[in-house]
Protein backbone atom coordinates (compact mmCIF):
# COMPACT_ATOMS: atom_id res chain seq x y z
CA UNK A 1 0.00 0.00 0.00
CA UNK A 2 2.66 2.37 0.95
CA UNK A 3 4.42 1.53 -2.60
CA UNK A 4 1.56 2.31 -4.04
CA UNK A 5 1.26 5.24 -2.52
CA UNK A 6 4.50 6.30 -2.97
CA UNK A 7 4.34 5.67 -7.02
CA UNK A 8 1.05 7.38 -6.99
CA UNK A 9 2.86 10.29 -5.93
CA UNK A 10 5.86 10.08 -8.04
CA UNK A 11 3.94 10.08 -11.30
CA UNK A 12 1.48 13.06 -10.14
CA UNK A 13 4.49 15.03 -9.56
CA UNK A 14 5.84 13.99 -12.63
CA UNK A 15 2.85 15.22 -14.89
CA UNK A 16 3.30 18.57 -12.89
CA UNK A 17 5.78 21.15 -14.25
CA UNK A 18 8.23 22.87 -12.26
CA UNK A 19 8.75 26.88 -11.91
CA UNK A 20 10.82 28.51 -9.50
CA UNK A 21 8.07 30.13 -6.68
CA UNK A 22 7.96 34.17 -6.37
CA UNK A 23 8.98 34.12 -2.66
CA UNK A 24 11.73 35.89 -1.11
CA UNK A 25 14.86 34.64 0.29
CA UNK A 26 13.69 34.30 3.93
CA UNK A 27 14.26 31.49 6.35
CA UNK A 28 12.55 32.51 9.21
CA UNK A 29 10.66 35.65 8.33
CA UNK A 30 6.98 35.23 6.50
CA UNK A 31 5.88 37.32 3.54
CA UNK A 32 2.64 38.10 2.09
CA UNK A 33 3.37 35.66 -1.10
CA UNK A 34 1.07 32.79 -0.77
CA UNK A 35 1.61 29.87 -2.78
CA UNK A 36 0.05 30.16 -6.33
CA UNK A 37 -3.58 27.83 -5.94
CA UNK A 38 -2.83 24.71 -7.07
CA UNK A 39 0.88 24.54 -7.13
CA UNK A 40 2.77 22.57 -4.50
CA UNK A 41 5.85 23.25 -3.40
CA UNK A 42 8.49 20.39 -1.73
CA UNK A 43 11.34 22.19 0.24
CA UNK A 44 14.17 20.94 2.04
CA UNK A 45 15.11 23.21 4.97
CA UNK A 46 18.83 22.38 6.31
CA UNK A 47 19.86 23.77 9.37
CA UNK A 48 23.68 23.12 10.84
CA UNK A 49 25.04 24.70 14.11
CA UNK A 50 28.02 23.91 16.90
CA UNK A 51 26.56 25.31 19.96
CA UNK A 52 28.97 25.72 22.91
CA UNK A 53 29.89 23.30 25.20
CA UNK A 54 27.33 21.22 22.79
CA UNK A 55 27.64 19.14 20.46
CA UNK A 56 27.61 19.77 16.46
CA UNK A 57 24.03 19.05 14.82
CA UNK A 58 21.70 18.89 11.76
CA UNK A 59 18.52 19.21 11.88
CA UNK A 60 16.79 18.20 8.39
CA UNK A 61 12.86 19.31 7.56
CA UNK A 62 10.64 18.90 4.61
CA UNK A 63 8.67 20.71 3.84
CA UNK A 64 5.01 20.45 1.81
CA UNK A 65 3.81 23.58 0.59
CA UNK A 66 -0.17 23.95 -1.16
CA UNK A 67 -1.82 26.66 -2.41
CA UNK A 68 -5.44 25.73 -1.61
CA UNK A 69 -6.78 28.93 -3.22
CA UNK A 70 -5.22 32.24 -3.95
CA UNK A 71 -5.56 33.48 -0.56
CA UNK A 72 -5.11 30.36 1.65
CA UNK A 73 -1.89 28.45 1.73
CA UNK A 74 -1.06 25.25 3.69
CA UNK A 75 1.74 23.39 5.00
CA UNK A 76 3.10 20.19 6.40
CA UNK A 77 6.35 19.91 7.77
CA UNK A 78 8.24 16.58 8.43
CA UNK A 79 11.62 17.37 11.03
CA UNK A 80 14.11 15.36 12.08
CA UNK A 81 18.12 15.77 13.82
CA UNK A 82 20.89 14.16 13.86
CA UNK A 83 23.45 15.25 16.79
CA UNK A 84 27.17 14.40 17.04
CA UNK A 85 28.44 11.81 19.48
CA UNK A 86 24.84 10.80 20.55
CA UNK A 87 21.79 9.70 17.95
CA UNK A 88 19.56 10.50 14.90
CA UNK A 89 16.02 11.20 15.93
CA UNK A 90 12.43 12.36 13.97
CA UNK A 91 11.01 14.89 16.01
CA UNK A 92 7.68 14.98 14.54
CA UNK A 93 5.54 17.13 12.33
CA UNK A 94 3.52 20.63 12.07
CA UNK A 95 0.54 21.74 9.71
CA UNK A 96 0.43 25.25 9.16
CA UNK A 97 -2.05 27.31 7.36
CA UNK A 98 -2.01 30.97 6.15
CA UNK A 99 -4.60 33.13 5.23
CA UNK A 100 -4.76 36.51 3.46
CA UNK A 101 -7.70 38.36 5.27
CA UNK A 102 -7.72 41.78 2.92
CA UNK A 103 -8.19 40.49 -0.75
CA UNK A 104 -6.14 43.71 -2.30
CA UNK A 105 -2.87 44.87 -2.50
CA UNK A 106 -2.36 47.57 0.43
CA UNK A 107 0.86 49.04 1.53
CA UNK A 108 0.91 46.93 4.30
CA UNK A 109 -0.30 43.86 3.89
CA UNK A 110 -1.20 41.39 6.37
CA UNK A 111 -1.48 37.53 6.89
CA UNK A 112 -2.93 35.74 9.70
CA UNK A 113 -0.82 32.48 10.06
CA UNK A 114 -2.06 29.22 12.56
CA UNK A 115 0.15 26.34 13.16
CA UNK A 116 -0.62 23.70 14.82
CA UNK A 117 2.91 21.74 16.56
CA UNK A 118 3.12 17.91 17.46
CA UNK A 119 7.12 18.11 18.48
CA UNK A 120 9.60 16.49 20.74
CA UNK A 121 11.76 18.67 22.85
CA UNK A 122 15.23 17.81 20.69
CA UNK A 123 13.42 19.54 17.32
CA UNK A 124 16.14 21.54 16.17
CA UNK A 125 14.55 23.09 13.32
CA UNK A 126 14.93 26.41 14.42
CA UNK A 127 11.78 27.38 12.40
CA UNK A 128 11.45 30.32 14.65
CA UNK A 129 12.44 31.70 18.30
CA UNK A 130 9.97 32.41 20.93
CA UNK A 131 9.83 32.50 24.70
CA UNK A 132 13.23 32.38 26.46
CA UNK A 133 14.49 29.60 23.59
CA UNK A 134 18.26 29.61 24.18
CA UNK A 135 21.78 27.88 23.44
CA UNK A 136 20.94 25.93 26.74
CA UNK A 137 17.86 23.83 24.98
CA UNK A 138 20.00 23.00 21.79
CA UNK A 139 22.36 20.99 24.25
CA UNK A 140 20.18 18.79 25.73
CA UNK A 141 20.60 15.25 25.34
CA UNK A 142 18.33 13.44 22.32
CA UNK A 143 17.58 10.77 24.65
CA UNK A 144 15.77 12.90 27.46
CA UNK A 145 14.87 15.52 24.84
CA UNK A 146 12.92 13.38 22.84
CA UNK A 147 11.08 11.68 25.57
CA UNK A 148 9.17 15.20 25.82
CA UNK A 149 6.45 15.91 23.36
CA UNK A 150 5.30 19.36 23.25
CA UNK A 151 1.74 20.13 21.06
CA UNK A 152 1.71 23.80 20.71
CA UNK A 153 -0.21 26.10 19.00
CA UNK A 154 1.67 29.15 16.81
CA UNK A 155 0.00 32.49 15.78
CA UNK A 156 1.84 34.52 14.03
CA UNK A 157 0.69 38.30 12.71
CA UNK A 158 2.67 38.72 9.52
CA UNK A 159 2.55 42.48 7.57
CA UNK A 160 4.76 42.11 4.81
CA UNK A 161 4.75 45.44 2.15
CA UNK A 162 6.77 45.74 -1.32
CA UNK A 163 7.83 48.86 -1.47
CA UNK A 164 10.35 50.06 -4.90
CA UNK A 165 10.97 46.29 -5.46
CA UNK A 166 12.38 45.77 -1.89
CA UNK A 167 9.99 42.99 0.27
CA UNK A 168 10.66 44.56 3.73
CA UNK A 169 8.07 41.72 6.33
CA UNK A 170 7.57 41.90 10.18
CA UNK A 171 6.35 38.88 11.70
CA UNK A 172 4.86 39.14 15.61
CA UNK A 173 4.96 35.50 16.59
CA UNK A 174 3.03 33.88 19.97
CA UNK A 175 3.29 30.21 20.97
CA UNK A 176 0.86 28.29 23.49
CA UNK A 177 2.13 24.63 24.75
CA UNK A 178 -1.27 23.07 24.55
CA UNK A 179 -0.70 20.59 27.16
CA UNK A 180 1.88 21.79 29.62
CA UNK A 181 1.16 24.81 31.47
CA UNK A 182 3.07 27.15 30.08
CA UNK A 183 2.43 30.60 29.55
CA UNK A 184 2.38 32.09 25.83
CA UNK A 185 5.92 32.66 24.69
CA UNK A 186 6.23 35.68 21.95
CA UNK A 187 8.83 36.18 19.29
CA UNK A 188 9.20 38.25 16.46
CA UNK A 189 11.30 38.12 12.62
CA UNK A 190 12.35 41.34 10.32
CA UNK A 191 12.89 40.73 7.02
CA UNK A 192 14.17 42.30 4.00
CA UNK A 193 15.14 41.85 1.02
CA UNK A 194 15.34 42.63 -3.33
CA UNK A 195 16.01 41.08 -6.43
CA UNK A 196 19.50 41.37 -7.51
CA UNK A 197 17.73 42.75 -11.15
CA UNK A 198 14.10 43.86 -11.33
CA UNK A 199 13.55 42.93 -15.89
CA UNK A 200 14.23 39.61 -17.21
CA UNK A 201 16.56 39.37 -19.83
CA UNK A 202 15.21 38.37 -23.20
CA UNK A 203 17.80 35.01 -23.16
CA UNK A 204 17.62 32.08 -21.44
CA UNK A 205 21.14 31.89 -18.76
CA UNK A 206 21.12 30.44 -15.32
CA UNK A 207 23.67 32.68 -13.68
CA UNK A 208 22.52 35.74 -14.34
CA UNK A 209 21.30 38.46 -11.48
CA UNK A 210 17.63 37.71 -12.49
CA UNK A 211 17.71 34.57 -10.97
CA UNK A 212 19.20 36.11 -7.39
CA UNK A 213 17.71 37.53 -4.25
CA UNK A 214 19.19 38.95 -1.45
CA UNK A 215 18.18 39.93 1.98
CA UNK A 216 19.02 40.11 5.32
CA UNK A 217 17.04 38.66 9.02
CA UNK A 218 16.78 39.58 12.23
CA UNK A 219 14.70 37.13 14.46
CA UNK A 220 14.44 35.85 18.31
CA UNK A 221 12.42 35.51 21.32
CA UNK A 222 10.60 38.05 23.37
CA UNK A 223 10.40 36.04 26.80
CA UNK A 224 6.49 35.44 27.94
CA UNK A 225 3.38 36.37 29.06
CA UNK A 226 4.94 36.21 32.89
CA UNK A 227 8.21 37.74 32.04
CA UNK A 228 8.16 39.95 28.29
CA UNK A 229 10.81 41.10 27.15
CA UNK A 230 14.51 40.61 25.71
CA UNK A 231 15.79 39.21 29.39
CA UNK A 232 17.17 35.70 28.83
CA UNK A 233 16.04 35.29 24.95
CA UNK A 234 18.11 34.75 21.95
CA UNK A 235 18.61 36.90 19.05
CA UNK A 236 20.01 36.32 15.28
CA UNK A 237 20.30 38.44 12.20
CA UNK A 238 22.34 37.41 9.14
CA UNK A 239 22.26 37.99 5.47
CA UNK A 240 20.15 35.30 2.98
CA UNK A 241 20.35 34.76 -0.79
CA UNK A 242 18.49 33.03 -3.08
CA UNK A 243 19.25 31.29 -6.62
CA UNK A 244 16.06 30.46 -8.58
CA UNK A 245 17.41 28.00 -11.32
CA UNK A 246 15.32 27.98 -14.33
CA UNK A 247 12.84 25.67 -14.79
CA UNK A 248 14.37 23.99 -11.55
CA UNK A 249 14.71 24.47 -7.89
CA UNK A 250 15.63 27.41 -5.62
CA UNK A 251 18.43 27.06 -3.68
CA UNK A 252 18.59 29.06 -0.80
CA UNK A 253 21.57 30.00 1.94
CA UNK A 254 22.03 31.89 4.81
CA UNK A 255 24.68 32.11 8.28
CA UNK A 256 22.37 33.45 11.23
CA UNK A 257 24.63 34.92 13.74
CA UNK A 258 24.11 34.72 16.97
CA UNK A 259 23.37 38.40 18.57
CA UNK A 260 23.83 37.43 22.76
CA UNK A 261 25.38 35.10 24.96
CA UNK A 262 22.04 32.81 24.90
CA UNK A 263 22.31 32.59 20.98
CA UNK A 264 24.37 30.14 19.12
CA UNK A 265 27.36 31.64 17.61
CA UNK A 266 26.42 30.91 13.82
CA UNK A 267 23.74 29.09 12.34
CA UNK A 268 24.05 27.89 8.93
CA UNK A 269 20.31 27.49 6.99
CA UNK A 270 19.94 26.23 3.62
CA UNK A 271 17.37 25.59 1.68
CA UNK A 272 16.16 23.55 -1.82
CA UNK A 273 12.83 24.15 -3.19
CA UNK A 274 11.06 22.61 -5.85
CA UNK A 275 7.50 23.38 -7.09
CA UNK A 276 5.15 21.12 -8.92
CA UNK A 277 3.00 23.52 -10.85
CA UNK A 278 -1.01 22.97 -10.84
CA UNK A 279 -0.04 19.16 -9.63
CA UNK A 280 -4.23 18.42 -9.93
CA UNK A 281 -4.41 19.83 -13.61
CA UNK A 282 -4.12 16.87 -15.13
CA UNK A 283 -7.21 15.32 -13.43
CA UNK A 284 -9.35 18.12 -14.49
CA UNK A 285 -8.15 17.86 -17.96
CA UNK A 286 -9.24 14.29 -17.36
CA UNK A 287 -12.60 14.92 -16.32
CA UNK A 288 -14.19 16.83 -19.14
CA UNK B 1 -22.58 16.61 5.66
CA UNK B 2 -19.63 16.80 7.66
CA UNK B 3 -17.67 20.32 8.21
CA UNK B 4 -14.54 18.24 7.01
CA UNK B 5 -16.25 17.51 3.57
CA UNK B 6 -17.92 20.85 3.42
CA UNK B 7 -13.92 22.54 3.61
CA UNK B 8 -12.48 20.27 1.08
CA UNK B 9 -15.77 21.21 -1.67
CA UNK B 10 -14.96 24.72 -0.96
CA UNK B 11 -11.31 24.41 -2.01
CA UNK B 12 -11.81 22.59 -5.02
CA UNK B 13 -14.65 24.62 -6.21
CA UNK B 14 -12.07 27.56 -5.61
CA UNK B 15 -9.42 25.71 -7.32
CA UNK B 16 -11.94 25.04 -10.14
CA UNK B 17 -13.87 28.23 -10.51
CA UNK B 18 -11.66 30.54 -12.04
CA UNK B 19 -14.12 31.42 -14.84
CA UNK B 20 -13.50 34.75 -17.21
CA UNK B 21 -14.23 37.22 -16.03
CA UNK B 22 -13.97 41.08 -15.98
CA UNK B 23 -14.94 41.89 -12.58
CA UNK B 24 -11.70 43.03 -11.67
CA UNK B 25 -11.88 45.73 -14.02
CA UNK B 26 -13.31 47.68 -11.41
CA UNK B 27 -11.12 47.61 -8.45
CA UNK B 28 -8.71 49.43 -11.25
CA UNK B 29 -8.08 52.98 -9.55
CA UNK B 30 -8.16 55.92 -12.26
CA UNK B 31 -4.79 56.57 -11.59
CA UNK B 32 -3.50 52.78 -12.14
CA UNK B 33 -5.93 52.88 -15.37
CA UNK B 34 -3.81 55.40 -16.96
CA UNK B 35 -0.50 53.89 -16.29
CA UNK B 36 1.73 53.12 -19.05
CA UNK B 37 3.60 49.95 -20.15
CA UNK B 38 7.78 51.39 -20.22
CA UNK B 39 8.29 48.15 -22.20
CA UNK B 40 5.32 47.97 -24.90
CA UNK B 41 6.50 46.90 -28.19
CA UNK B 42 10.41 46.60 -27.03
CA UNK B 43 11.44 42.93 -28.70
CA UNK B 44 14.05 42.28 -26.00
CA UNK B 45 11.68 42.64 -23.15
CA UNK B 46 8.79 41.06 -24.71
CA UNK B 47 11.03 38.18 -24.96
CA UNK B 48 11.66 38.52 -21.78
CA UNK B 49 8.15 38.60 -20.74
CA UNK B 50 7.55 35.68 -22.80
CA UNK B 51 10.13 33.55 -20.31
CA UNK B 52 8.35 34.81 -17.71
CA UNK B 53 4.97 34.06 -18.85
CA UNK B 54 5.73 30.31 -19.49
CA UNK B 55 7.42 30.11 -15.86
CA UNK B 56 4.42 31.78 -14.20
CA UNK B 57 1.74 31.93 -16.26
CA UNK B 58 1.46 29.59 -18.76
CA UNK B 59 0.70 26.07 -16.59
CA UNK B 60 -3.21 28.18 -16.18
CA UNK B 61 -3.14 30.35 -19.16
CA UNK B 62 -1.81 27.37 -21.75
CA UNK B 63 1.66 28.31 -23.40
CA UNK B 64 -0.45 29.98 -26.23
CA UNK B 65 -2.20 32.26 -23.51
CA UNK B 66 -5.50 30.71 -24.70
CA UNK B 67 -6.70 29.26 -21.15
CA UNK B 68 -6.96 25.84 -19.77
CA UNK B 69 -10.04 24.64 -18.43
CA UNK B 70 -11.77 27.11 -16.51
CA UNK B 71 -8.59 29.77 -16.29
CA UNK B 72 -9.52 32.72 -19.03
CA UNK B 73 -7.50 33.17 -21.78
CA UNK B 74 -5.82 36.29 -22.21
CA UNK B 75 -6.46 36.96 -25.79
CA UNK B 76 -9.86 37.91 -24.99
CA UNK B 77 -11.29 41.08 -26.52
CA UNK B 78 -11.55 42.27 -22.97
CA UNK B 79 -8.11 41.79 -21.58
CA UNK B 80 -6.19 42.94 -24.85
CA UNK B 81 -8.09 46.40 -24.93
CA UNK B 82 -7.33 46.55 -21.43
CA UNK B 83 -5.52 49.33 -20.93
CA UNK B 84 -1.30 48.16 -20.07
CA UNK B 85 -2.42 50.14 -16.52
CA UNK B 86 -5.49 47.60 -16.07
CA UNK B 87 -3.33 44.76 -16.50
CA UNK B 88 -0.66 45.62 -14.07
CA UNK B 89 -2.87 46.47 -11.10
CA UNK B 90 -4.41 42.87 -11.57
CA UNK B 91 -1.24 41.50 -11.77
CA UNK B 92 -0.17 43.26 -8.40
CA UNK B 93 -3.56 42.72 -7.00
CA UNK B 94 -4.15 39.53 -8.27
CA UNK B 95 -8.14 38.33 -8.26
CA UNK B 96 -7.82 36.08 -5.00
CA UNK B 97 -11.64 35.27 -4.99
CA UNK B 98 -11.70 34.06 -8.22
CA UNK B 99 -8.08 32.06 -8.03
CA UNK B 100 -5.93 34.67 -10.34
CA UNK B 101 -2.76 35.01 -7.35
CA UNK B 102 -1.27 38.57 -6.71
CA UNK B 103 2.21 38.79 -8.07
CA UNK B 104 3.30 41.68 -6.11
CA UNK B 105 6.43 39.66 -5.34
CA UNK B 106 7.70 39.63 -9.74
CA UNK B 107 9.22 42.99 -9.96
CA UNK B 108 7.60 45.89 -11.72
CA UNK B 109 9.55 45.64 -14.41
CA UNK B 110 8.69 41.61 -14.86
CA UNK B 111 5.10 42.79 -14.46
CA UNK B 112 5.23 45.21 -17.32
CA UNK B 113 7.55 43.29 -19.66
CA UNK B 114 4.85 39.91 -18.89
CA UNK B 115 2.18 42.83 -19.93
CA UNK B 116 4.08 43.57 -23.27
CA UNK B 117 3.79 40.10 -24.57
CA UNK B 118 0.87 39.07 -23.45
CA UNK B 119 -0.60 42.63 -25.56
CA UNK B 120 1.74 40.99 -28.44
CA UNK B 121 0.25 38.03 -28.61
CA UNK B 122 -3.55 39.41 -30.20
CA UNK B 123 -6.95 38.66 -29.48
CA UNK B 124 -7.35 34.81 -30.59
CA UNK B 125 -8.69 34.65 -33.80
CA UNK B 126 -7.26 37.74 -35.00
CA UNK B 127 -4.34 38.24 -36.92
CA UNK B 128 -1.91 40.22 -34.73
CA UNK B 129 0.45 40.68 -37.81
CA UNK B 130 -0.47 40.01 -41.31
CA UNK B 131 -3.61 38.92 -42.59
CA UNK B 132 -4.61 35.95 -44.36
CA UNK B 133 -3.88 32.08 -44.03
CA UNK B 134 -0.83 30.37 -44.21
CA UNK B 135 0.03 30.64 -47.91
CA UNK B 136 1.14 27.08 -49.63
CA UNK B 137 4.19 26.46 -50.75
CA UNK B 138 4.73 29.13 -53.49
CA UNK B 139 5.86 27.27 -57.02
CA UNK B 140 8.03 30.34 -58.05
CA UNK B 141 9.55 33.43 -55.94
CA UNK B 142 6.56 35.96 -55.45
CA UNK B 143 4.87 36.90 -52.35
CA UNK B 144 1.19 37.69 -51.31
CA UNK B 145 0.50 40.60 -49.16
CA UNK B 146 -0.06 38.22 -45.72
CA UNK B 147 3.81 36.92 -46.87
CA UNK B 148 4.93 40.49 -46.61
CA UNK B 149 3.96 41.49 -43.33
CA UNK B 150 5.44 38.86 -41.66
CA UNK B 151 8.33 38.46 -44.23
CA UNK B 152 9.24 42.47 -43.12
CA UNK B 153 8.76 41.50 -39.71
CA UNK B 154 11.59 38.89 -39.97
CA UNK B 155 13.78 40.87 -41.46
CA UNK B 156 13.24 44.65 -40.40
CA UNK B 157 11.70 44.05 -36.76
CA UNK B 158 13.79 41.01 -35.73
CA UNK B 159 17.20 42.29 -37.63
CA UNK B 160 17.21 38.28 -39.07
CA UNK B 161 18.56 39.28 -41.84
CA UNK B 162 21.39 41.43 -41.05
CA UNK B 163 22.53 39.18 -38.00
CA UNK B 164 22.62 36.52 -40.47
CA UNK B 165 24.74 38.41 -43.08
CA UNK B 166 26.84 39.94 -40.29
CA UNK B 167 27.84 37.30 -38.45
CA UNK B 168 28.12 33.84 -40.51
CA UNK B 169 31.56 33.08 -41.16
CA UNK B 170 31.86 29.80 -42.34
CA UNK B 171 29.29 26.69 -42.55
CA UNK B 172 28.35 25.27 -39.35
CA UNK B 173 30.80 27.34 -37.69
CA UNK B 174 29.24 27.91 -34.06
CA UNK B 175 27.97 31.26 -33.35
CA UNK B 176 29.33 33.71 -30.43
CA UNK B 177 25.91 34.27 -29.06
CA UNK B 178 22.29 33.89 -29.50
CA UNK B 179 20.40 35.05 -32.00
CA UNK B 180 17.49 37.19 -30.69
CA UNK B 181 15.48 36.48 -33.79
CA UNK B 182 15.06 33.53 -32.71
CA UNK B 183 13.37 34.67 -29.00
CA UNK B 184 10.00 34.60 -30.80
CA UNK B 185 8.33 33.11 -33.56
CA UNK B 186 5.86 35.09 -35.37
CA UNK B 187 2.87 33.62 -36.43
CA UNK B 188 -0.42 34.60 -38.34
CA UNK B 189 -1.99 34.34 -34.87
CA UNK B 190 -0.07 35.79 -32.70
CA UNK B 191 3.68 35.46 -31.09
CA UNK B 192 4.47 32.60 -29.43
CA UNK B 193 8.16 31.57 -27.90
CA UNK B 194 10.88 30.60 -29.82
CA UNK B 195 11.62 27.24 -28.90
CA UNK B 196 15.36 28.17 -29.73
CA UNK B 197 15.86 31.42 -27.71
CA UNK B 198 19.59 31.85 -26.36
CA UNK B 199 20.98 30.06 -29.51
CA UNK B 200 21.97 30.87 -33.06
CA UNK B 201 20.09 30.01 -35.76
CA UNK B 202 20.54 26.40 -37.28
CA UNK B 203 18.59 24.04 -39.22
CA UNK B 204 16.14 23.53 -36.71
CA UNK B 205 15.51 27.12 -35.78
CA UNK B 206 15.20 28.24 -39.38
CA UNK B 207 12.27 25.39 -39.73
CA UNK B 208 10.84 24.73 -36.18
CA UNK B 209 8.21 22.70 -37.80
CA UNK B 210 8.36 19.75 -35.01
CA UNK B 211 7.91 22.22 -32.21
CA UNK B 212 5.02 24.00 -34.02
CA UNK B 213 3.43 21.02 -35.52
CA UNK B 214 -0.36 21.92 -35.09
CA UNK B 215 -0.17 25.51 -34.19
CA UNK B 216 -2.05 27.25 -36.22
CA UNK B 217 -0.21 29.75 -38.51
CA UNK B 218 3.18 28.63 -37.02
CA UNK B 219 6.27 26.38 -38.77
CA UNK B 220 6.37 26.18 -42.20
CA UNK B 221 4.39 29.69 -42.49
CA UNK B 222 7.46 31.61 -41.31
CA UNK B 223 9.90 29.35 -43.56
CA UNK B 224 8.40 30.11 -46.15
CA UNK B 225 7.85 33.80 -45.70
CA UNK B 226 11.68 33.48 -45.05
CA UNK B 227 11.81 31.93 -48.06
CA UNK B 228 9.74 34.07 -50.74
CA UNK B 229 10.74 37.42 -48.73
CA UNK B 230 14.50 37.10 -48.15
CA UNK B 231 17.09 39.46 -49.66
CA UNK B 232 18.87 37.12 -51.34
CA UNK B 233 20.21 39.44 -53.81
CA UNK B 234 22.17 41.09 -51.08
CA UNK B 235 22.99 38.29 -49.66
CA UNK B 236 24.31 36.20 -52.60
CA UNK B 237 28.02 37.21 -52.35
CA UNK B 238 27.58 35.57 -48.51
CA UNK B 239 25.93 32.42 -50.18
CA UNK B 240 27.89 31.61 -53.56
CA UNK B 241 31.01 30.72 -51.39
CA UNK B 242 28.38 28.23 -48.99
CA UNK B 243 28.11 24.18 -50.22
CA UNK B 244 24.59 23.58 -49.78
CA UNK B 245 23.41 20.06 -48.53
CA UNK B 246 20.24 18.79 -49.52
CA UNK B 247 17.88 18.21 -46.34
CA UNK B 248 14.44 17.72 -46.00
CA UNK B 249 12.61 20.28 -43.96
CA UNK B 250 11.49 17.77 -41.17
CA UNK B 251 14.96 16.99 -40.68
CA UNK B 252 16.82 17.28 -37.93
CA UNK B 253 20.23 16.21 -38.96
CA UNK B 254 22.00 19.20 -37.53
CA UNK B 255 20.00 19.80 -34.02
CA UNK B 256 23.39 21.26 -32.31
CA UNK B 257 22.45 24.60 -30.44
CA UNK B 258 24.75 27.24 -31.71
CA UNK B 259 25.15 26.37 -35.29
CA UNK B 260 23.66 28.15 -38.24
CA UNK B 261 23.29 26.53 -41.58
CA UNK B 262 20.25 28.23 -43.04
CA UNK B 263 21.38 27.81 -46.27
CA UNK B 264 21.58 24.38 -45.88
CA UNK B 265 18.27 23.38 -44.75
CA UNK B 266 16.82 24.24 -47.82
CA UNK B 267 14.53 21.87 -49.18
CA UNK B 268 14.70 21.44 -52.67
CA UNK B 269 11.85 24.03 -53.57
CA UNK B 270 13.63 26.22 -51.57
CA UNK B 271 16.90 25.57 -53.73
CA UNK B 272 14.71 25.53 -56.61
CA UNK B 273 13.89 29.39 -55.50
CA UNK B 274 17.87 30.05 -54.90
CA UNK B 275 18.76 29.04 -58.29
CA UNK B 276 16.12 31.20 -59.43
CA UNK B 277 17.36 34.18 -57.66
CA UNK B 278 20.79 33.82 -58.65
Amino acid sequence: MKRISALSLFALLSLATSAAAQEWPYFVTYSHALEEPGNLEIAFKGVQASPKYGNHFSSATIEFEYGATAWWTTEVYLSGQHTSKDSTVFNGYRWENRFRPLLREHFINPVLYVEYENLNKADRSLLEVVGHDSISDLRLPNASARAVTERELELKLILSSNVRNWNVSENLISEKNLVAPEPWEFGYALGVSRPLTLAAGSKNCVFCRENFSAGAEIYGGLGDLDSFGLKATSHYAGPTVAFNIPRGPTIGFSPSFGLNANSVGVVYRFKVSYEFQQIFSHFHGRAK
Amino acid sequence: MSRPLVCVGLMLSALVSVAADTGWLKYVSDADRARTNPYAKQTDAIAGGARLFQDHCAKCHGEDALGRGKRPSLRTKEVQQATDGQLFSLLKNGYLKKGMPSWSALPEPSRWQIIAYVKSLGEQGTLSRGAGDAPTFPSEVESTPAEDSIGDRWFLDTRFGQFFAANMTGVNQPLPAGDPSVDLVYTTNGTLPGPFAGQSINRRSCHFVPEFQGVAGAGNRTYVDYTTRSPLPRMLTLLTTLQETPCRWWDRCNPVPGRYSCTLMASSRTQSIWSKAR
